[in-house]
């Protein structure tokens, strides 16, 4: 969630200075980015945080499957965060981590370690249309949503189940990406993304992602606790519940190195 | 002195307040020979059942202890029958350092097909068909972790461990029986030598580069022909050797490049090179590109569709990864290994589905006689908590491979049904 702090700050800083000036002469494109940025600012100095993620994969006659994850974070000033993904559940593939080292001018590094073979992998970061442990969450989906990995345009206010949102356009930088555009409702007065609409390589409408539950830590940071993923081609969802949120706990870079890996419990 | 270690070790446990967390296995495999054996035993159906836990235990913060027992039930193969440890190791971690030791398994490598580099610990060969299985391995093992120049480990290793060979009633059956009993040393200390080892390891943006120096008893025996009353039959030979080697992977987005390179040297063992370099390229979504392009009717690509040919055709969440490897020993034929001028090709597929299936189709090919060996690896996720594993070998053209002549009748496909727990 983080961006080149020196665009970010020259950009904050036009924001600010010039809001109410240039309200009138804002582009789409630049009042999209603005919000954009002012959503990840409001976000910034969360330091470490870790979670429980329960996903629950459900196919179209409703039958159900469970993994179990816990997630790790830590924020890097001027860079990308780092996270770690530890699979309990399904049993099988319980042990399994799984780093990310994410970047915002160059690719994330991702290793994954695989506890049967002692084996610690560099993996390819460029997949990022394939799904998440089979789900209908992408690899980008999860991921961490960096600002310069977009771009904008803003296209309307709108009262979203009562709440007054901004909707607005992002389109994937990355070529590897799976998506044409998002369409985002961004909650106003919290700025959260409450809804995001995907739009496959072909421009049809693909998945919807609800945000719901949240709540907010250290007076500060907002987190979901649940988001539902439904694929409308498919007909499969998928719903991540997050609980036991915990901010600033003291983790340490060494928790986020390779060395790391193979001792995550 | 080490069995003290080891119960000094399972008391500390037993007595700490600390969690407990496991992860274990129980399993069931049948493997069918459709031909019969040049053995002395002429089965051609085998069962057998495995069970496994690897323990970690906190005995303090930072400090802790692992502990993985097997044990093996093999209807045909005595030599399978048995129980053990893979793991019990005391790890104590400070920022910068890692400090191992005890009974442990260390991997080293990238390559697909095989791992010359990979000498820490001895194979398990009769464990798993694959040859992916390792024994335990006495060491002290420290660890020291740099930002900037990489990291650095050092082991002691003063316990050797045989390889494991099949046994007299087992498949696939060498051709000749290889008598444990009969294992002879260059060290005049046996498997009481002391090992040592070295390495260094660094990433550099794209490629991740590791370097390793070690001195001891290869692992990878010679096998001498005995006559004995009972006839003739193979003798392991373990000579010192010193290897250095290298591994490295350089990775640009969808490709892999690797390789693993040793050269080892010795009073009894030929001076020599071996290496293992290839790619692997993915094609991630792979049949994705038929439905973007309109190449399908449009029917077929809804979700009420039930013909299997139809729904794969539709499937754009499946990755193909192709595998090419080359596979040399400076030795050539002379070689106490099997890969020594061989190419391997590889198909992996990755359904991405609920399931977590997978499929590997492979061929490696001798370049200089022509033996080939075909090879297929499946797997899927069952009821949760189970995974139904396929794993065929068929052995073809073996006639003129001095080896893998004996393996003529011994091609098989083994199903597995683990729970995992």
């Amino acid at each position: 969630m983080t961006f080149t702090s020196k665009y970010r700050n020259l950009t904050a800083a036009i924001v600010l200075l010039f809001a109410p000036a240039i309200a009138m002469s804002q582009s789409a494109e630049e009042r999209g980015l603005a919000i954009a940025v002012e959503a990840d600012a409001r976000d910034q100095g969360y330091v470490d945080s870790s979670a429980n993620m329960r996903m629950i994969l459900r196919n179209r006659a409703g039958k159900e499957s469970i993994r179990n994850v816990r997630i790790k974070s830590l924020e890097v000033k001027g860079d990308g965060d780092k996270s770690l993904s530890i699979f309990d559940e399904p049993a099988d593939v319980k042990g399994t981590t799984s780093l990310t080292w994410s970047h915002s001018a160059k690719p994330d590094e991702q290793w994954l370690y695989l506890p049967a073979l002692k084996r610690v992998k560099r993996i390819s970061s460029k997949n990022k249309s394939g799904p998440f442990m089979g789900s209908e969450f992408a690899f980008e989906d999860i991921g961490s949503q960096e600002v310069d990995k977009y771009t904008y345009k803003y296209l309307r206010d709108e009262n979203l189940n009562g709440t007054p949102t901004f909707v607005m356009e992002r389109y994937p930088v990355d070529k590897n990406s799976g998506y044409t555009k998002q369409v985002v409702w961004i909650e106003q007065d919290r700025y959260l993304a409450q809804k995001i609409e995907f739009y496959d390589r072909k421009g049809a409408l693909l998945k919807t992602l609800a945000s719901s539950d949240f709540s907010q830590y250290l007076d500060k940071f907002w987190r979901a606790a649940k988001l539902e993923m439904v694929n409308h081609q498919s007909g499969k969802s998928t719903t991540l519940e997050f609980s036991d949120y915990q901010f600033q706990t003291g983790l340490k870079s060494s928790d986020f190195s390779k060395n790391a890996l193979k001792r995550q419990k | 002195m080490y069995r003290l270690f080891l119960t000094g070790l399972i008391a500390v446990a037993s007595t700490s307040a600390f969690a407990l967390d496991w992860r274990g296995n129980i399993s069931y495999e049948l493997t069918y020979f459709p031909e019969s054996s040049v053995g002395t035993d002429n089965w051609n159906f085998n069962s057998s059942f495995g069970a496994d836990v690897e323990l970690s235990h906190d005995l303090a913060d930072n400090v802790f202890l692992t502990f993985h027992p097997f044990a093996r039930w093999d209807q045909q193969d005595d030599e399978r029958t048995r129980a053990g440890a893979r793991e019990l190791l005391l790890t104590t971690v400070g920022d910068t350092w890692e400090f191992n030791a005890g009974l442990g398994t260390v991997f080293w490598g990238v390559t697909e097909s095989r791992n010359p580099v990979d000498i820490i610990n001895q194979t398990d060969a009769i464990e798993d068909l694959t040859g992916d299985e390792k024994l335990g391995q006495v060491m002290l093992n420290l660890k020291w972790f740099t930002d900037s120049i990489g990291e650095f480990e050092a082991f002691l290793l003063p316990r050797f461990e045989e390889r494991t060979f099949i046994g007299t009633n087992g498949r696939p059956f060498p051709g000749i029986n290889i008598d444990t009993d009969l294992t002879t040393y260059e060290s005049s200390e046996a498997e009481d030598n002391i090992d040592f080892a070295l390495r260094w390891a660094n990433s550099f943006d794209a490629w991740d580069i590791g370097l390793h120096y070690f001195d001891g008893t290869s692992r990878d025996p010679v096998l001498l022909p005995v006559v004995t009353e009972t006839g003739a039959v193979l003798a392991p030979r373990y000579s010192l050797l010193r290897q250095v080697g290298i591994d490295a992977q350089g990775l640009y987005g969808d490709l892999a490049i690797k390789t693993e390179t040793i050269h080892q040297s010795g009073d009894e063992i030929e001076n020599h090179a071996e290496s293992v370099t290839g790619i692997e390229y993915t094609l991630v979504g792979f049949l994705s590109p038929l439905q973007e392009n309109d190449k399908l009717p449009e029917e077929w690509c809804t979700p009420d569709v039930r013909n299997p040919f139809k729904r794969l055709a539709c499937n754009d969440r499946m990755d193909l990864g192709l595998v090419l490897e080359y596979l040399w020993d400076q030795r050539g034929t002379d070689s106490n290994q099997l890969f020594q001028n061989d190419l391997l090709a590889g198909l992996r597929f990755a359904f991405n589905d609920t399931a977590t299936s997978d499929a590997l189709f492979g061929i490696v090919q001798d370049l200089d006689n022509g033996a080939t060996t075909l090879s297929i690896e499946a797997s899927t996720r069952l009821f949760d908590s189970y995974r139904l594993k396929v794993f065929g070998q068929q052995f073809l053209n073996t006639s003129d491979d001095t080896v893998l002549n004996a393996f003529e009748n011994e091609s098989f496909l083994q199903v597995d049904l683990t729970y995992f727990y």
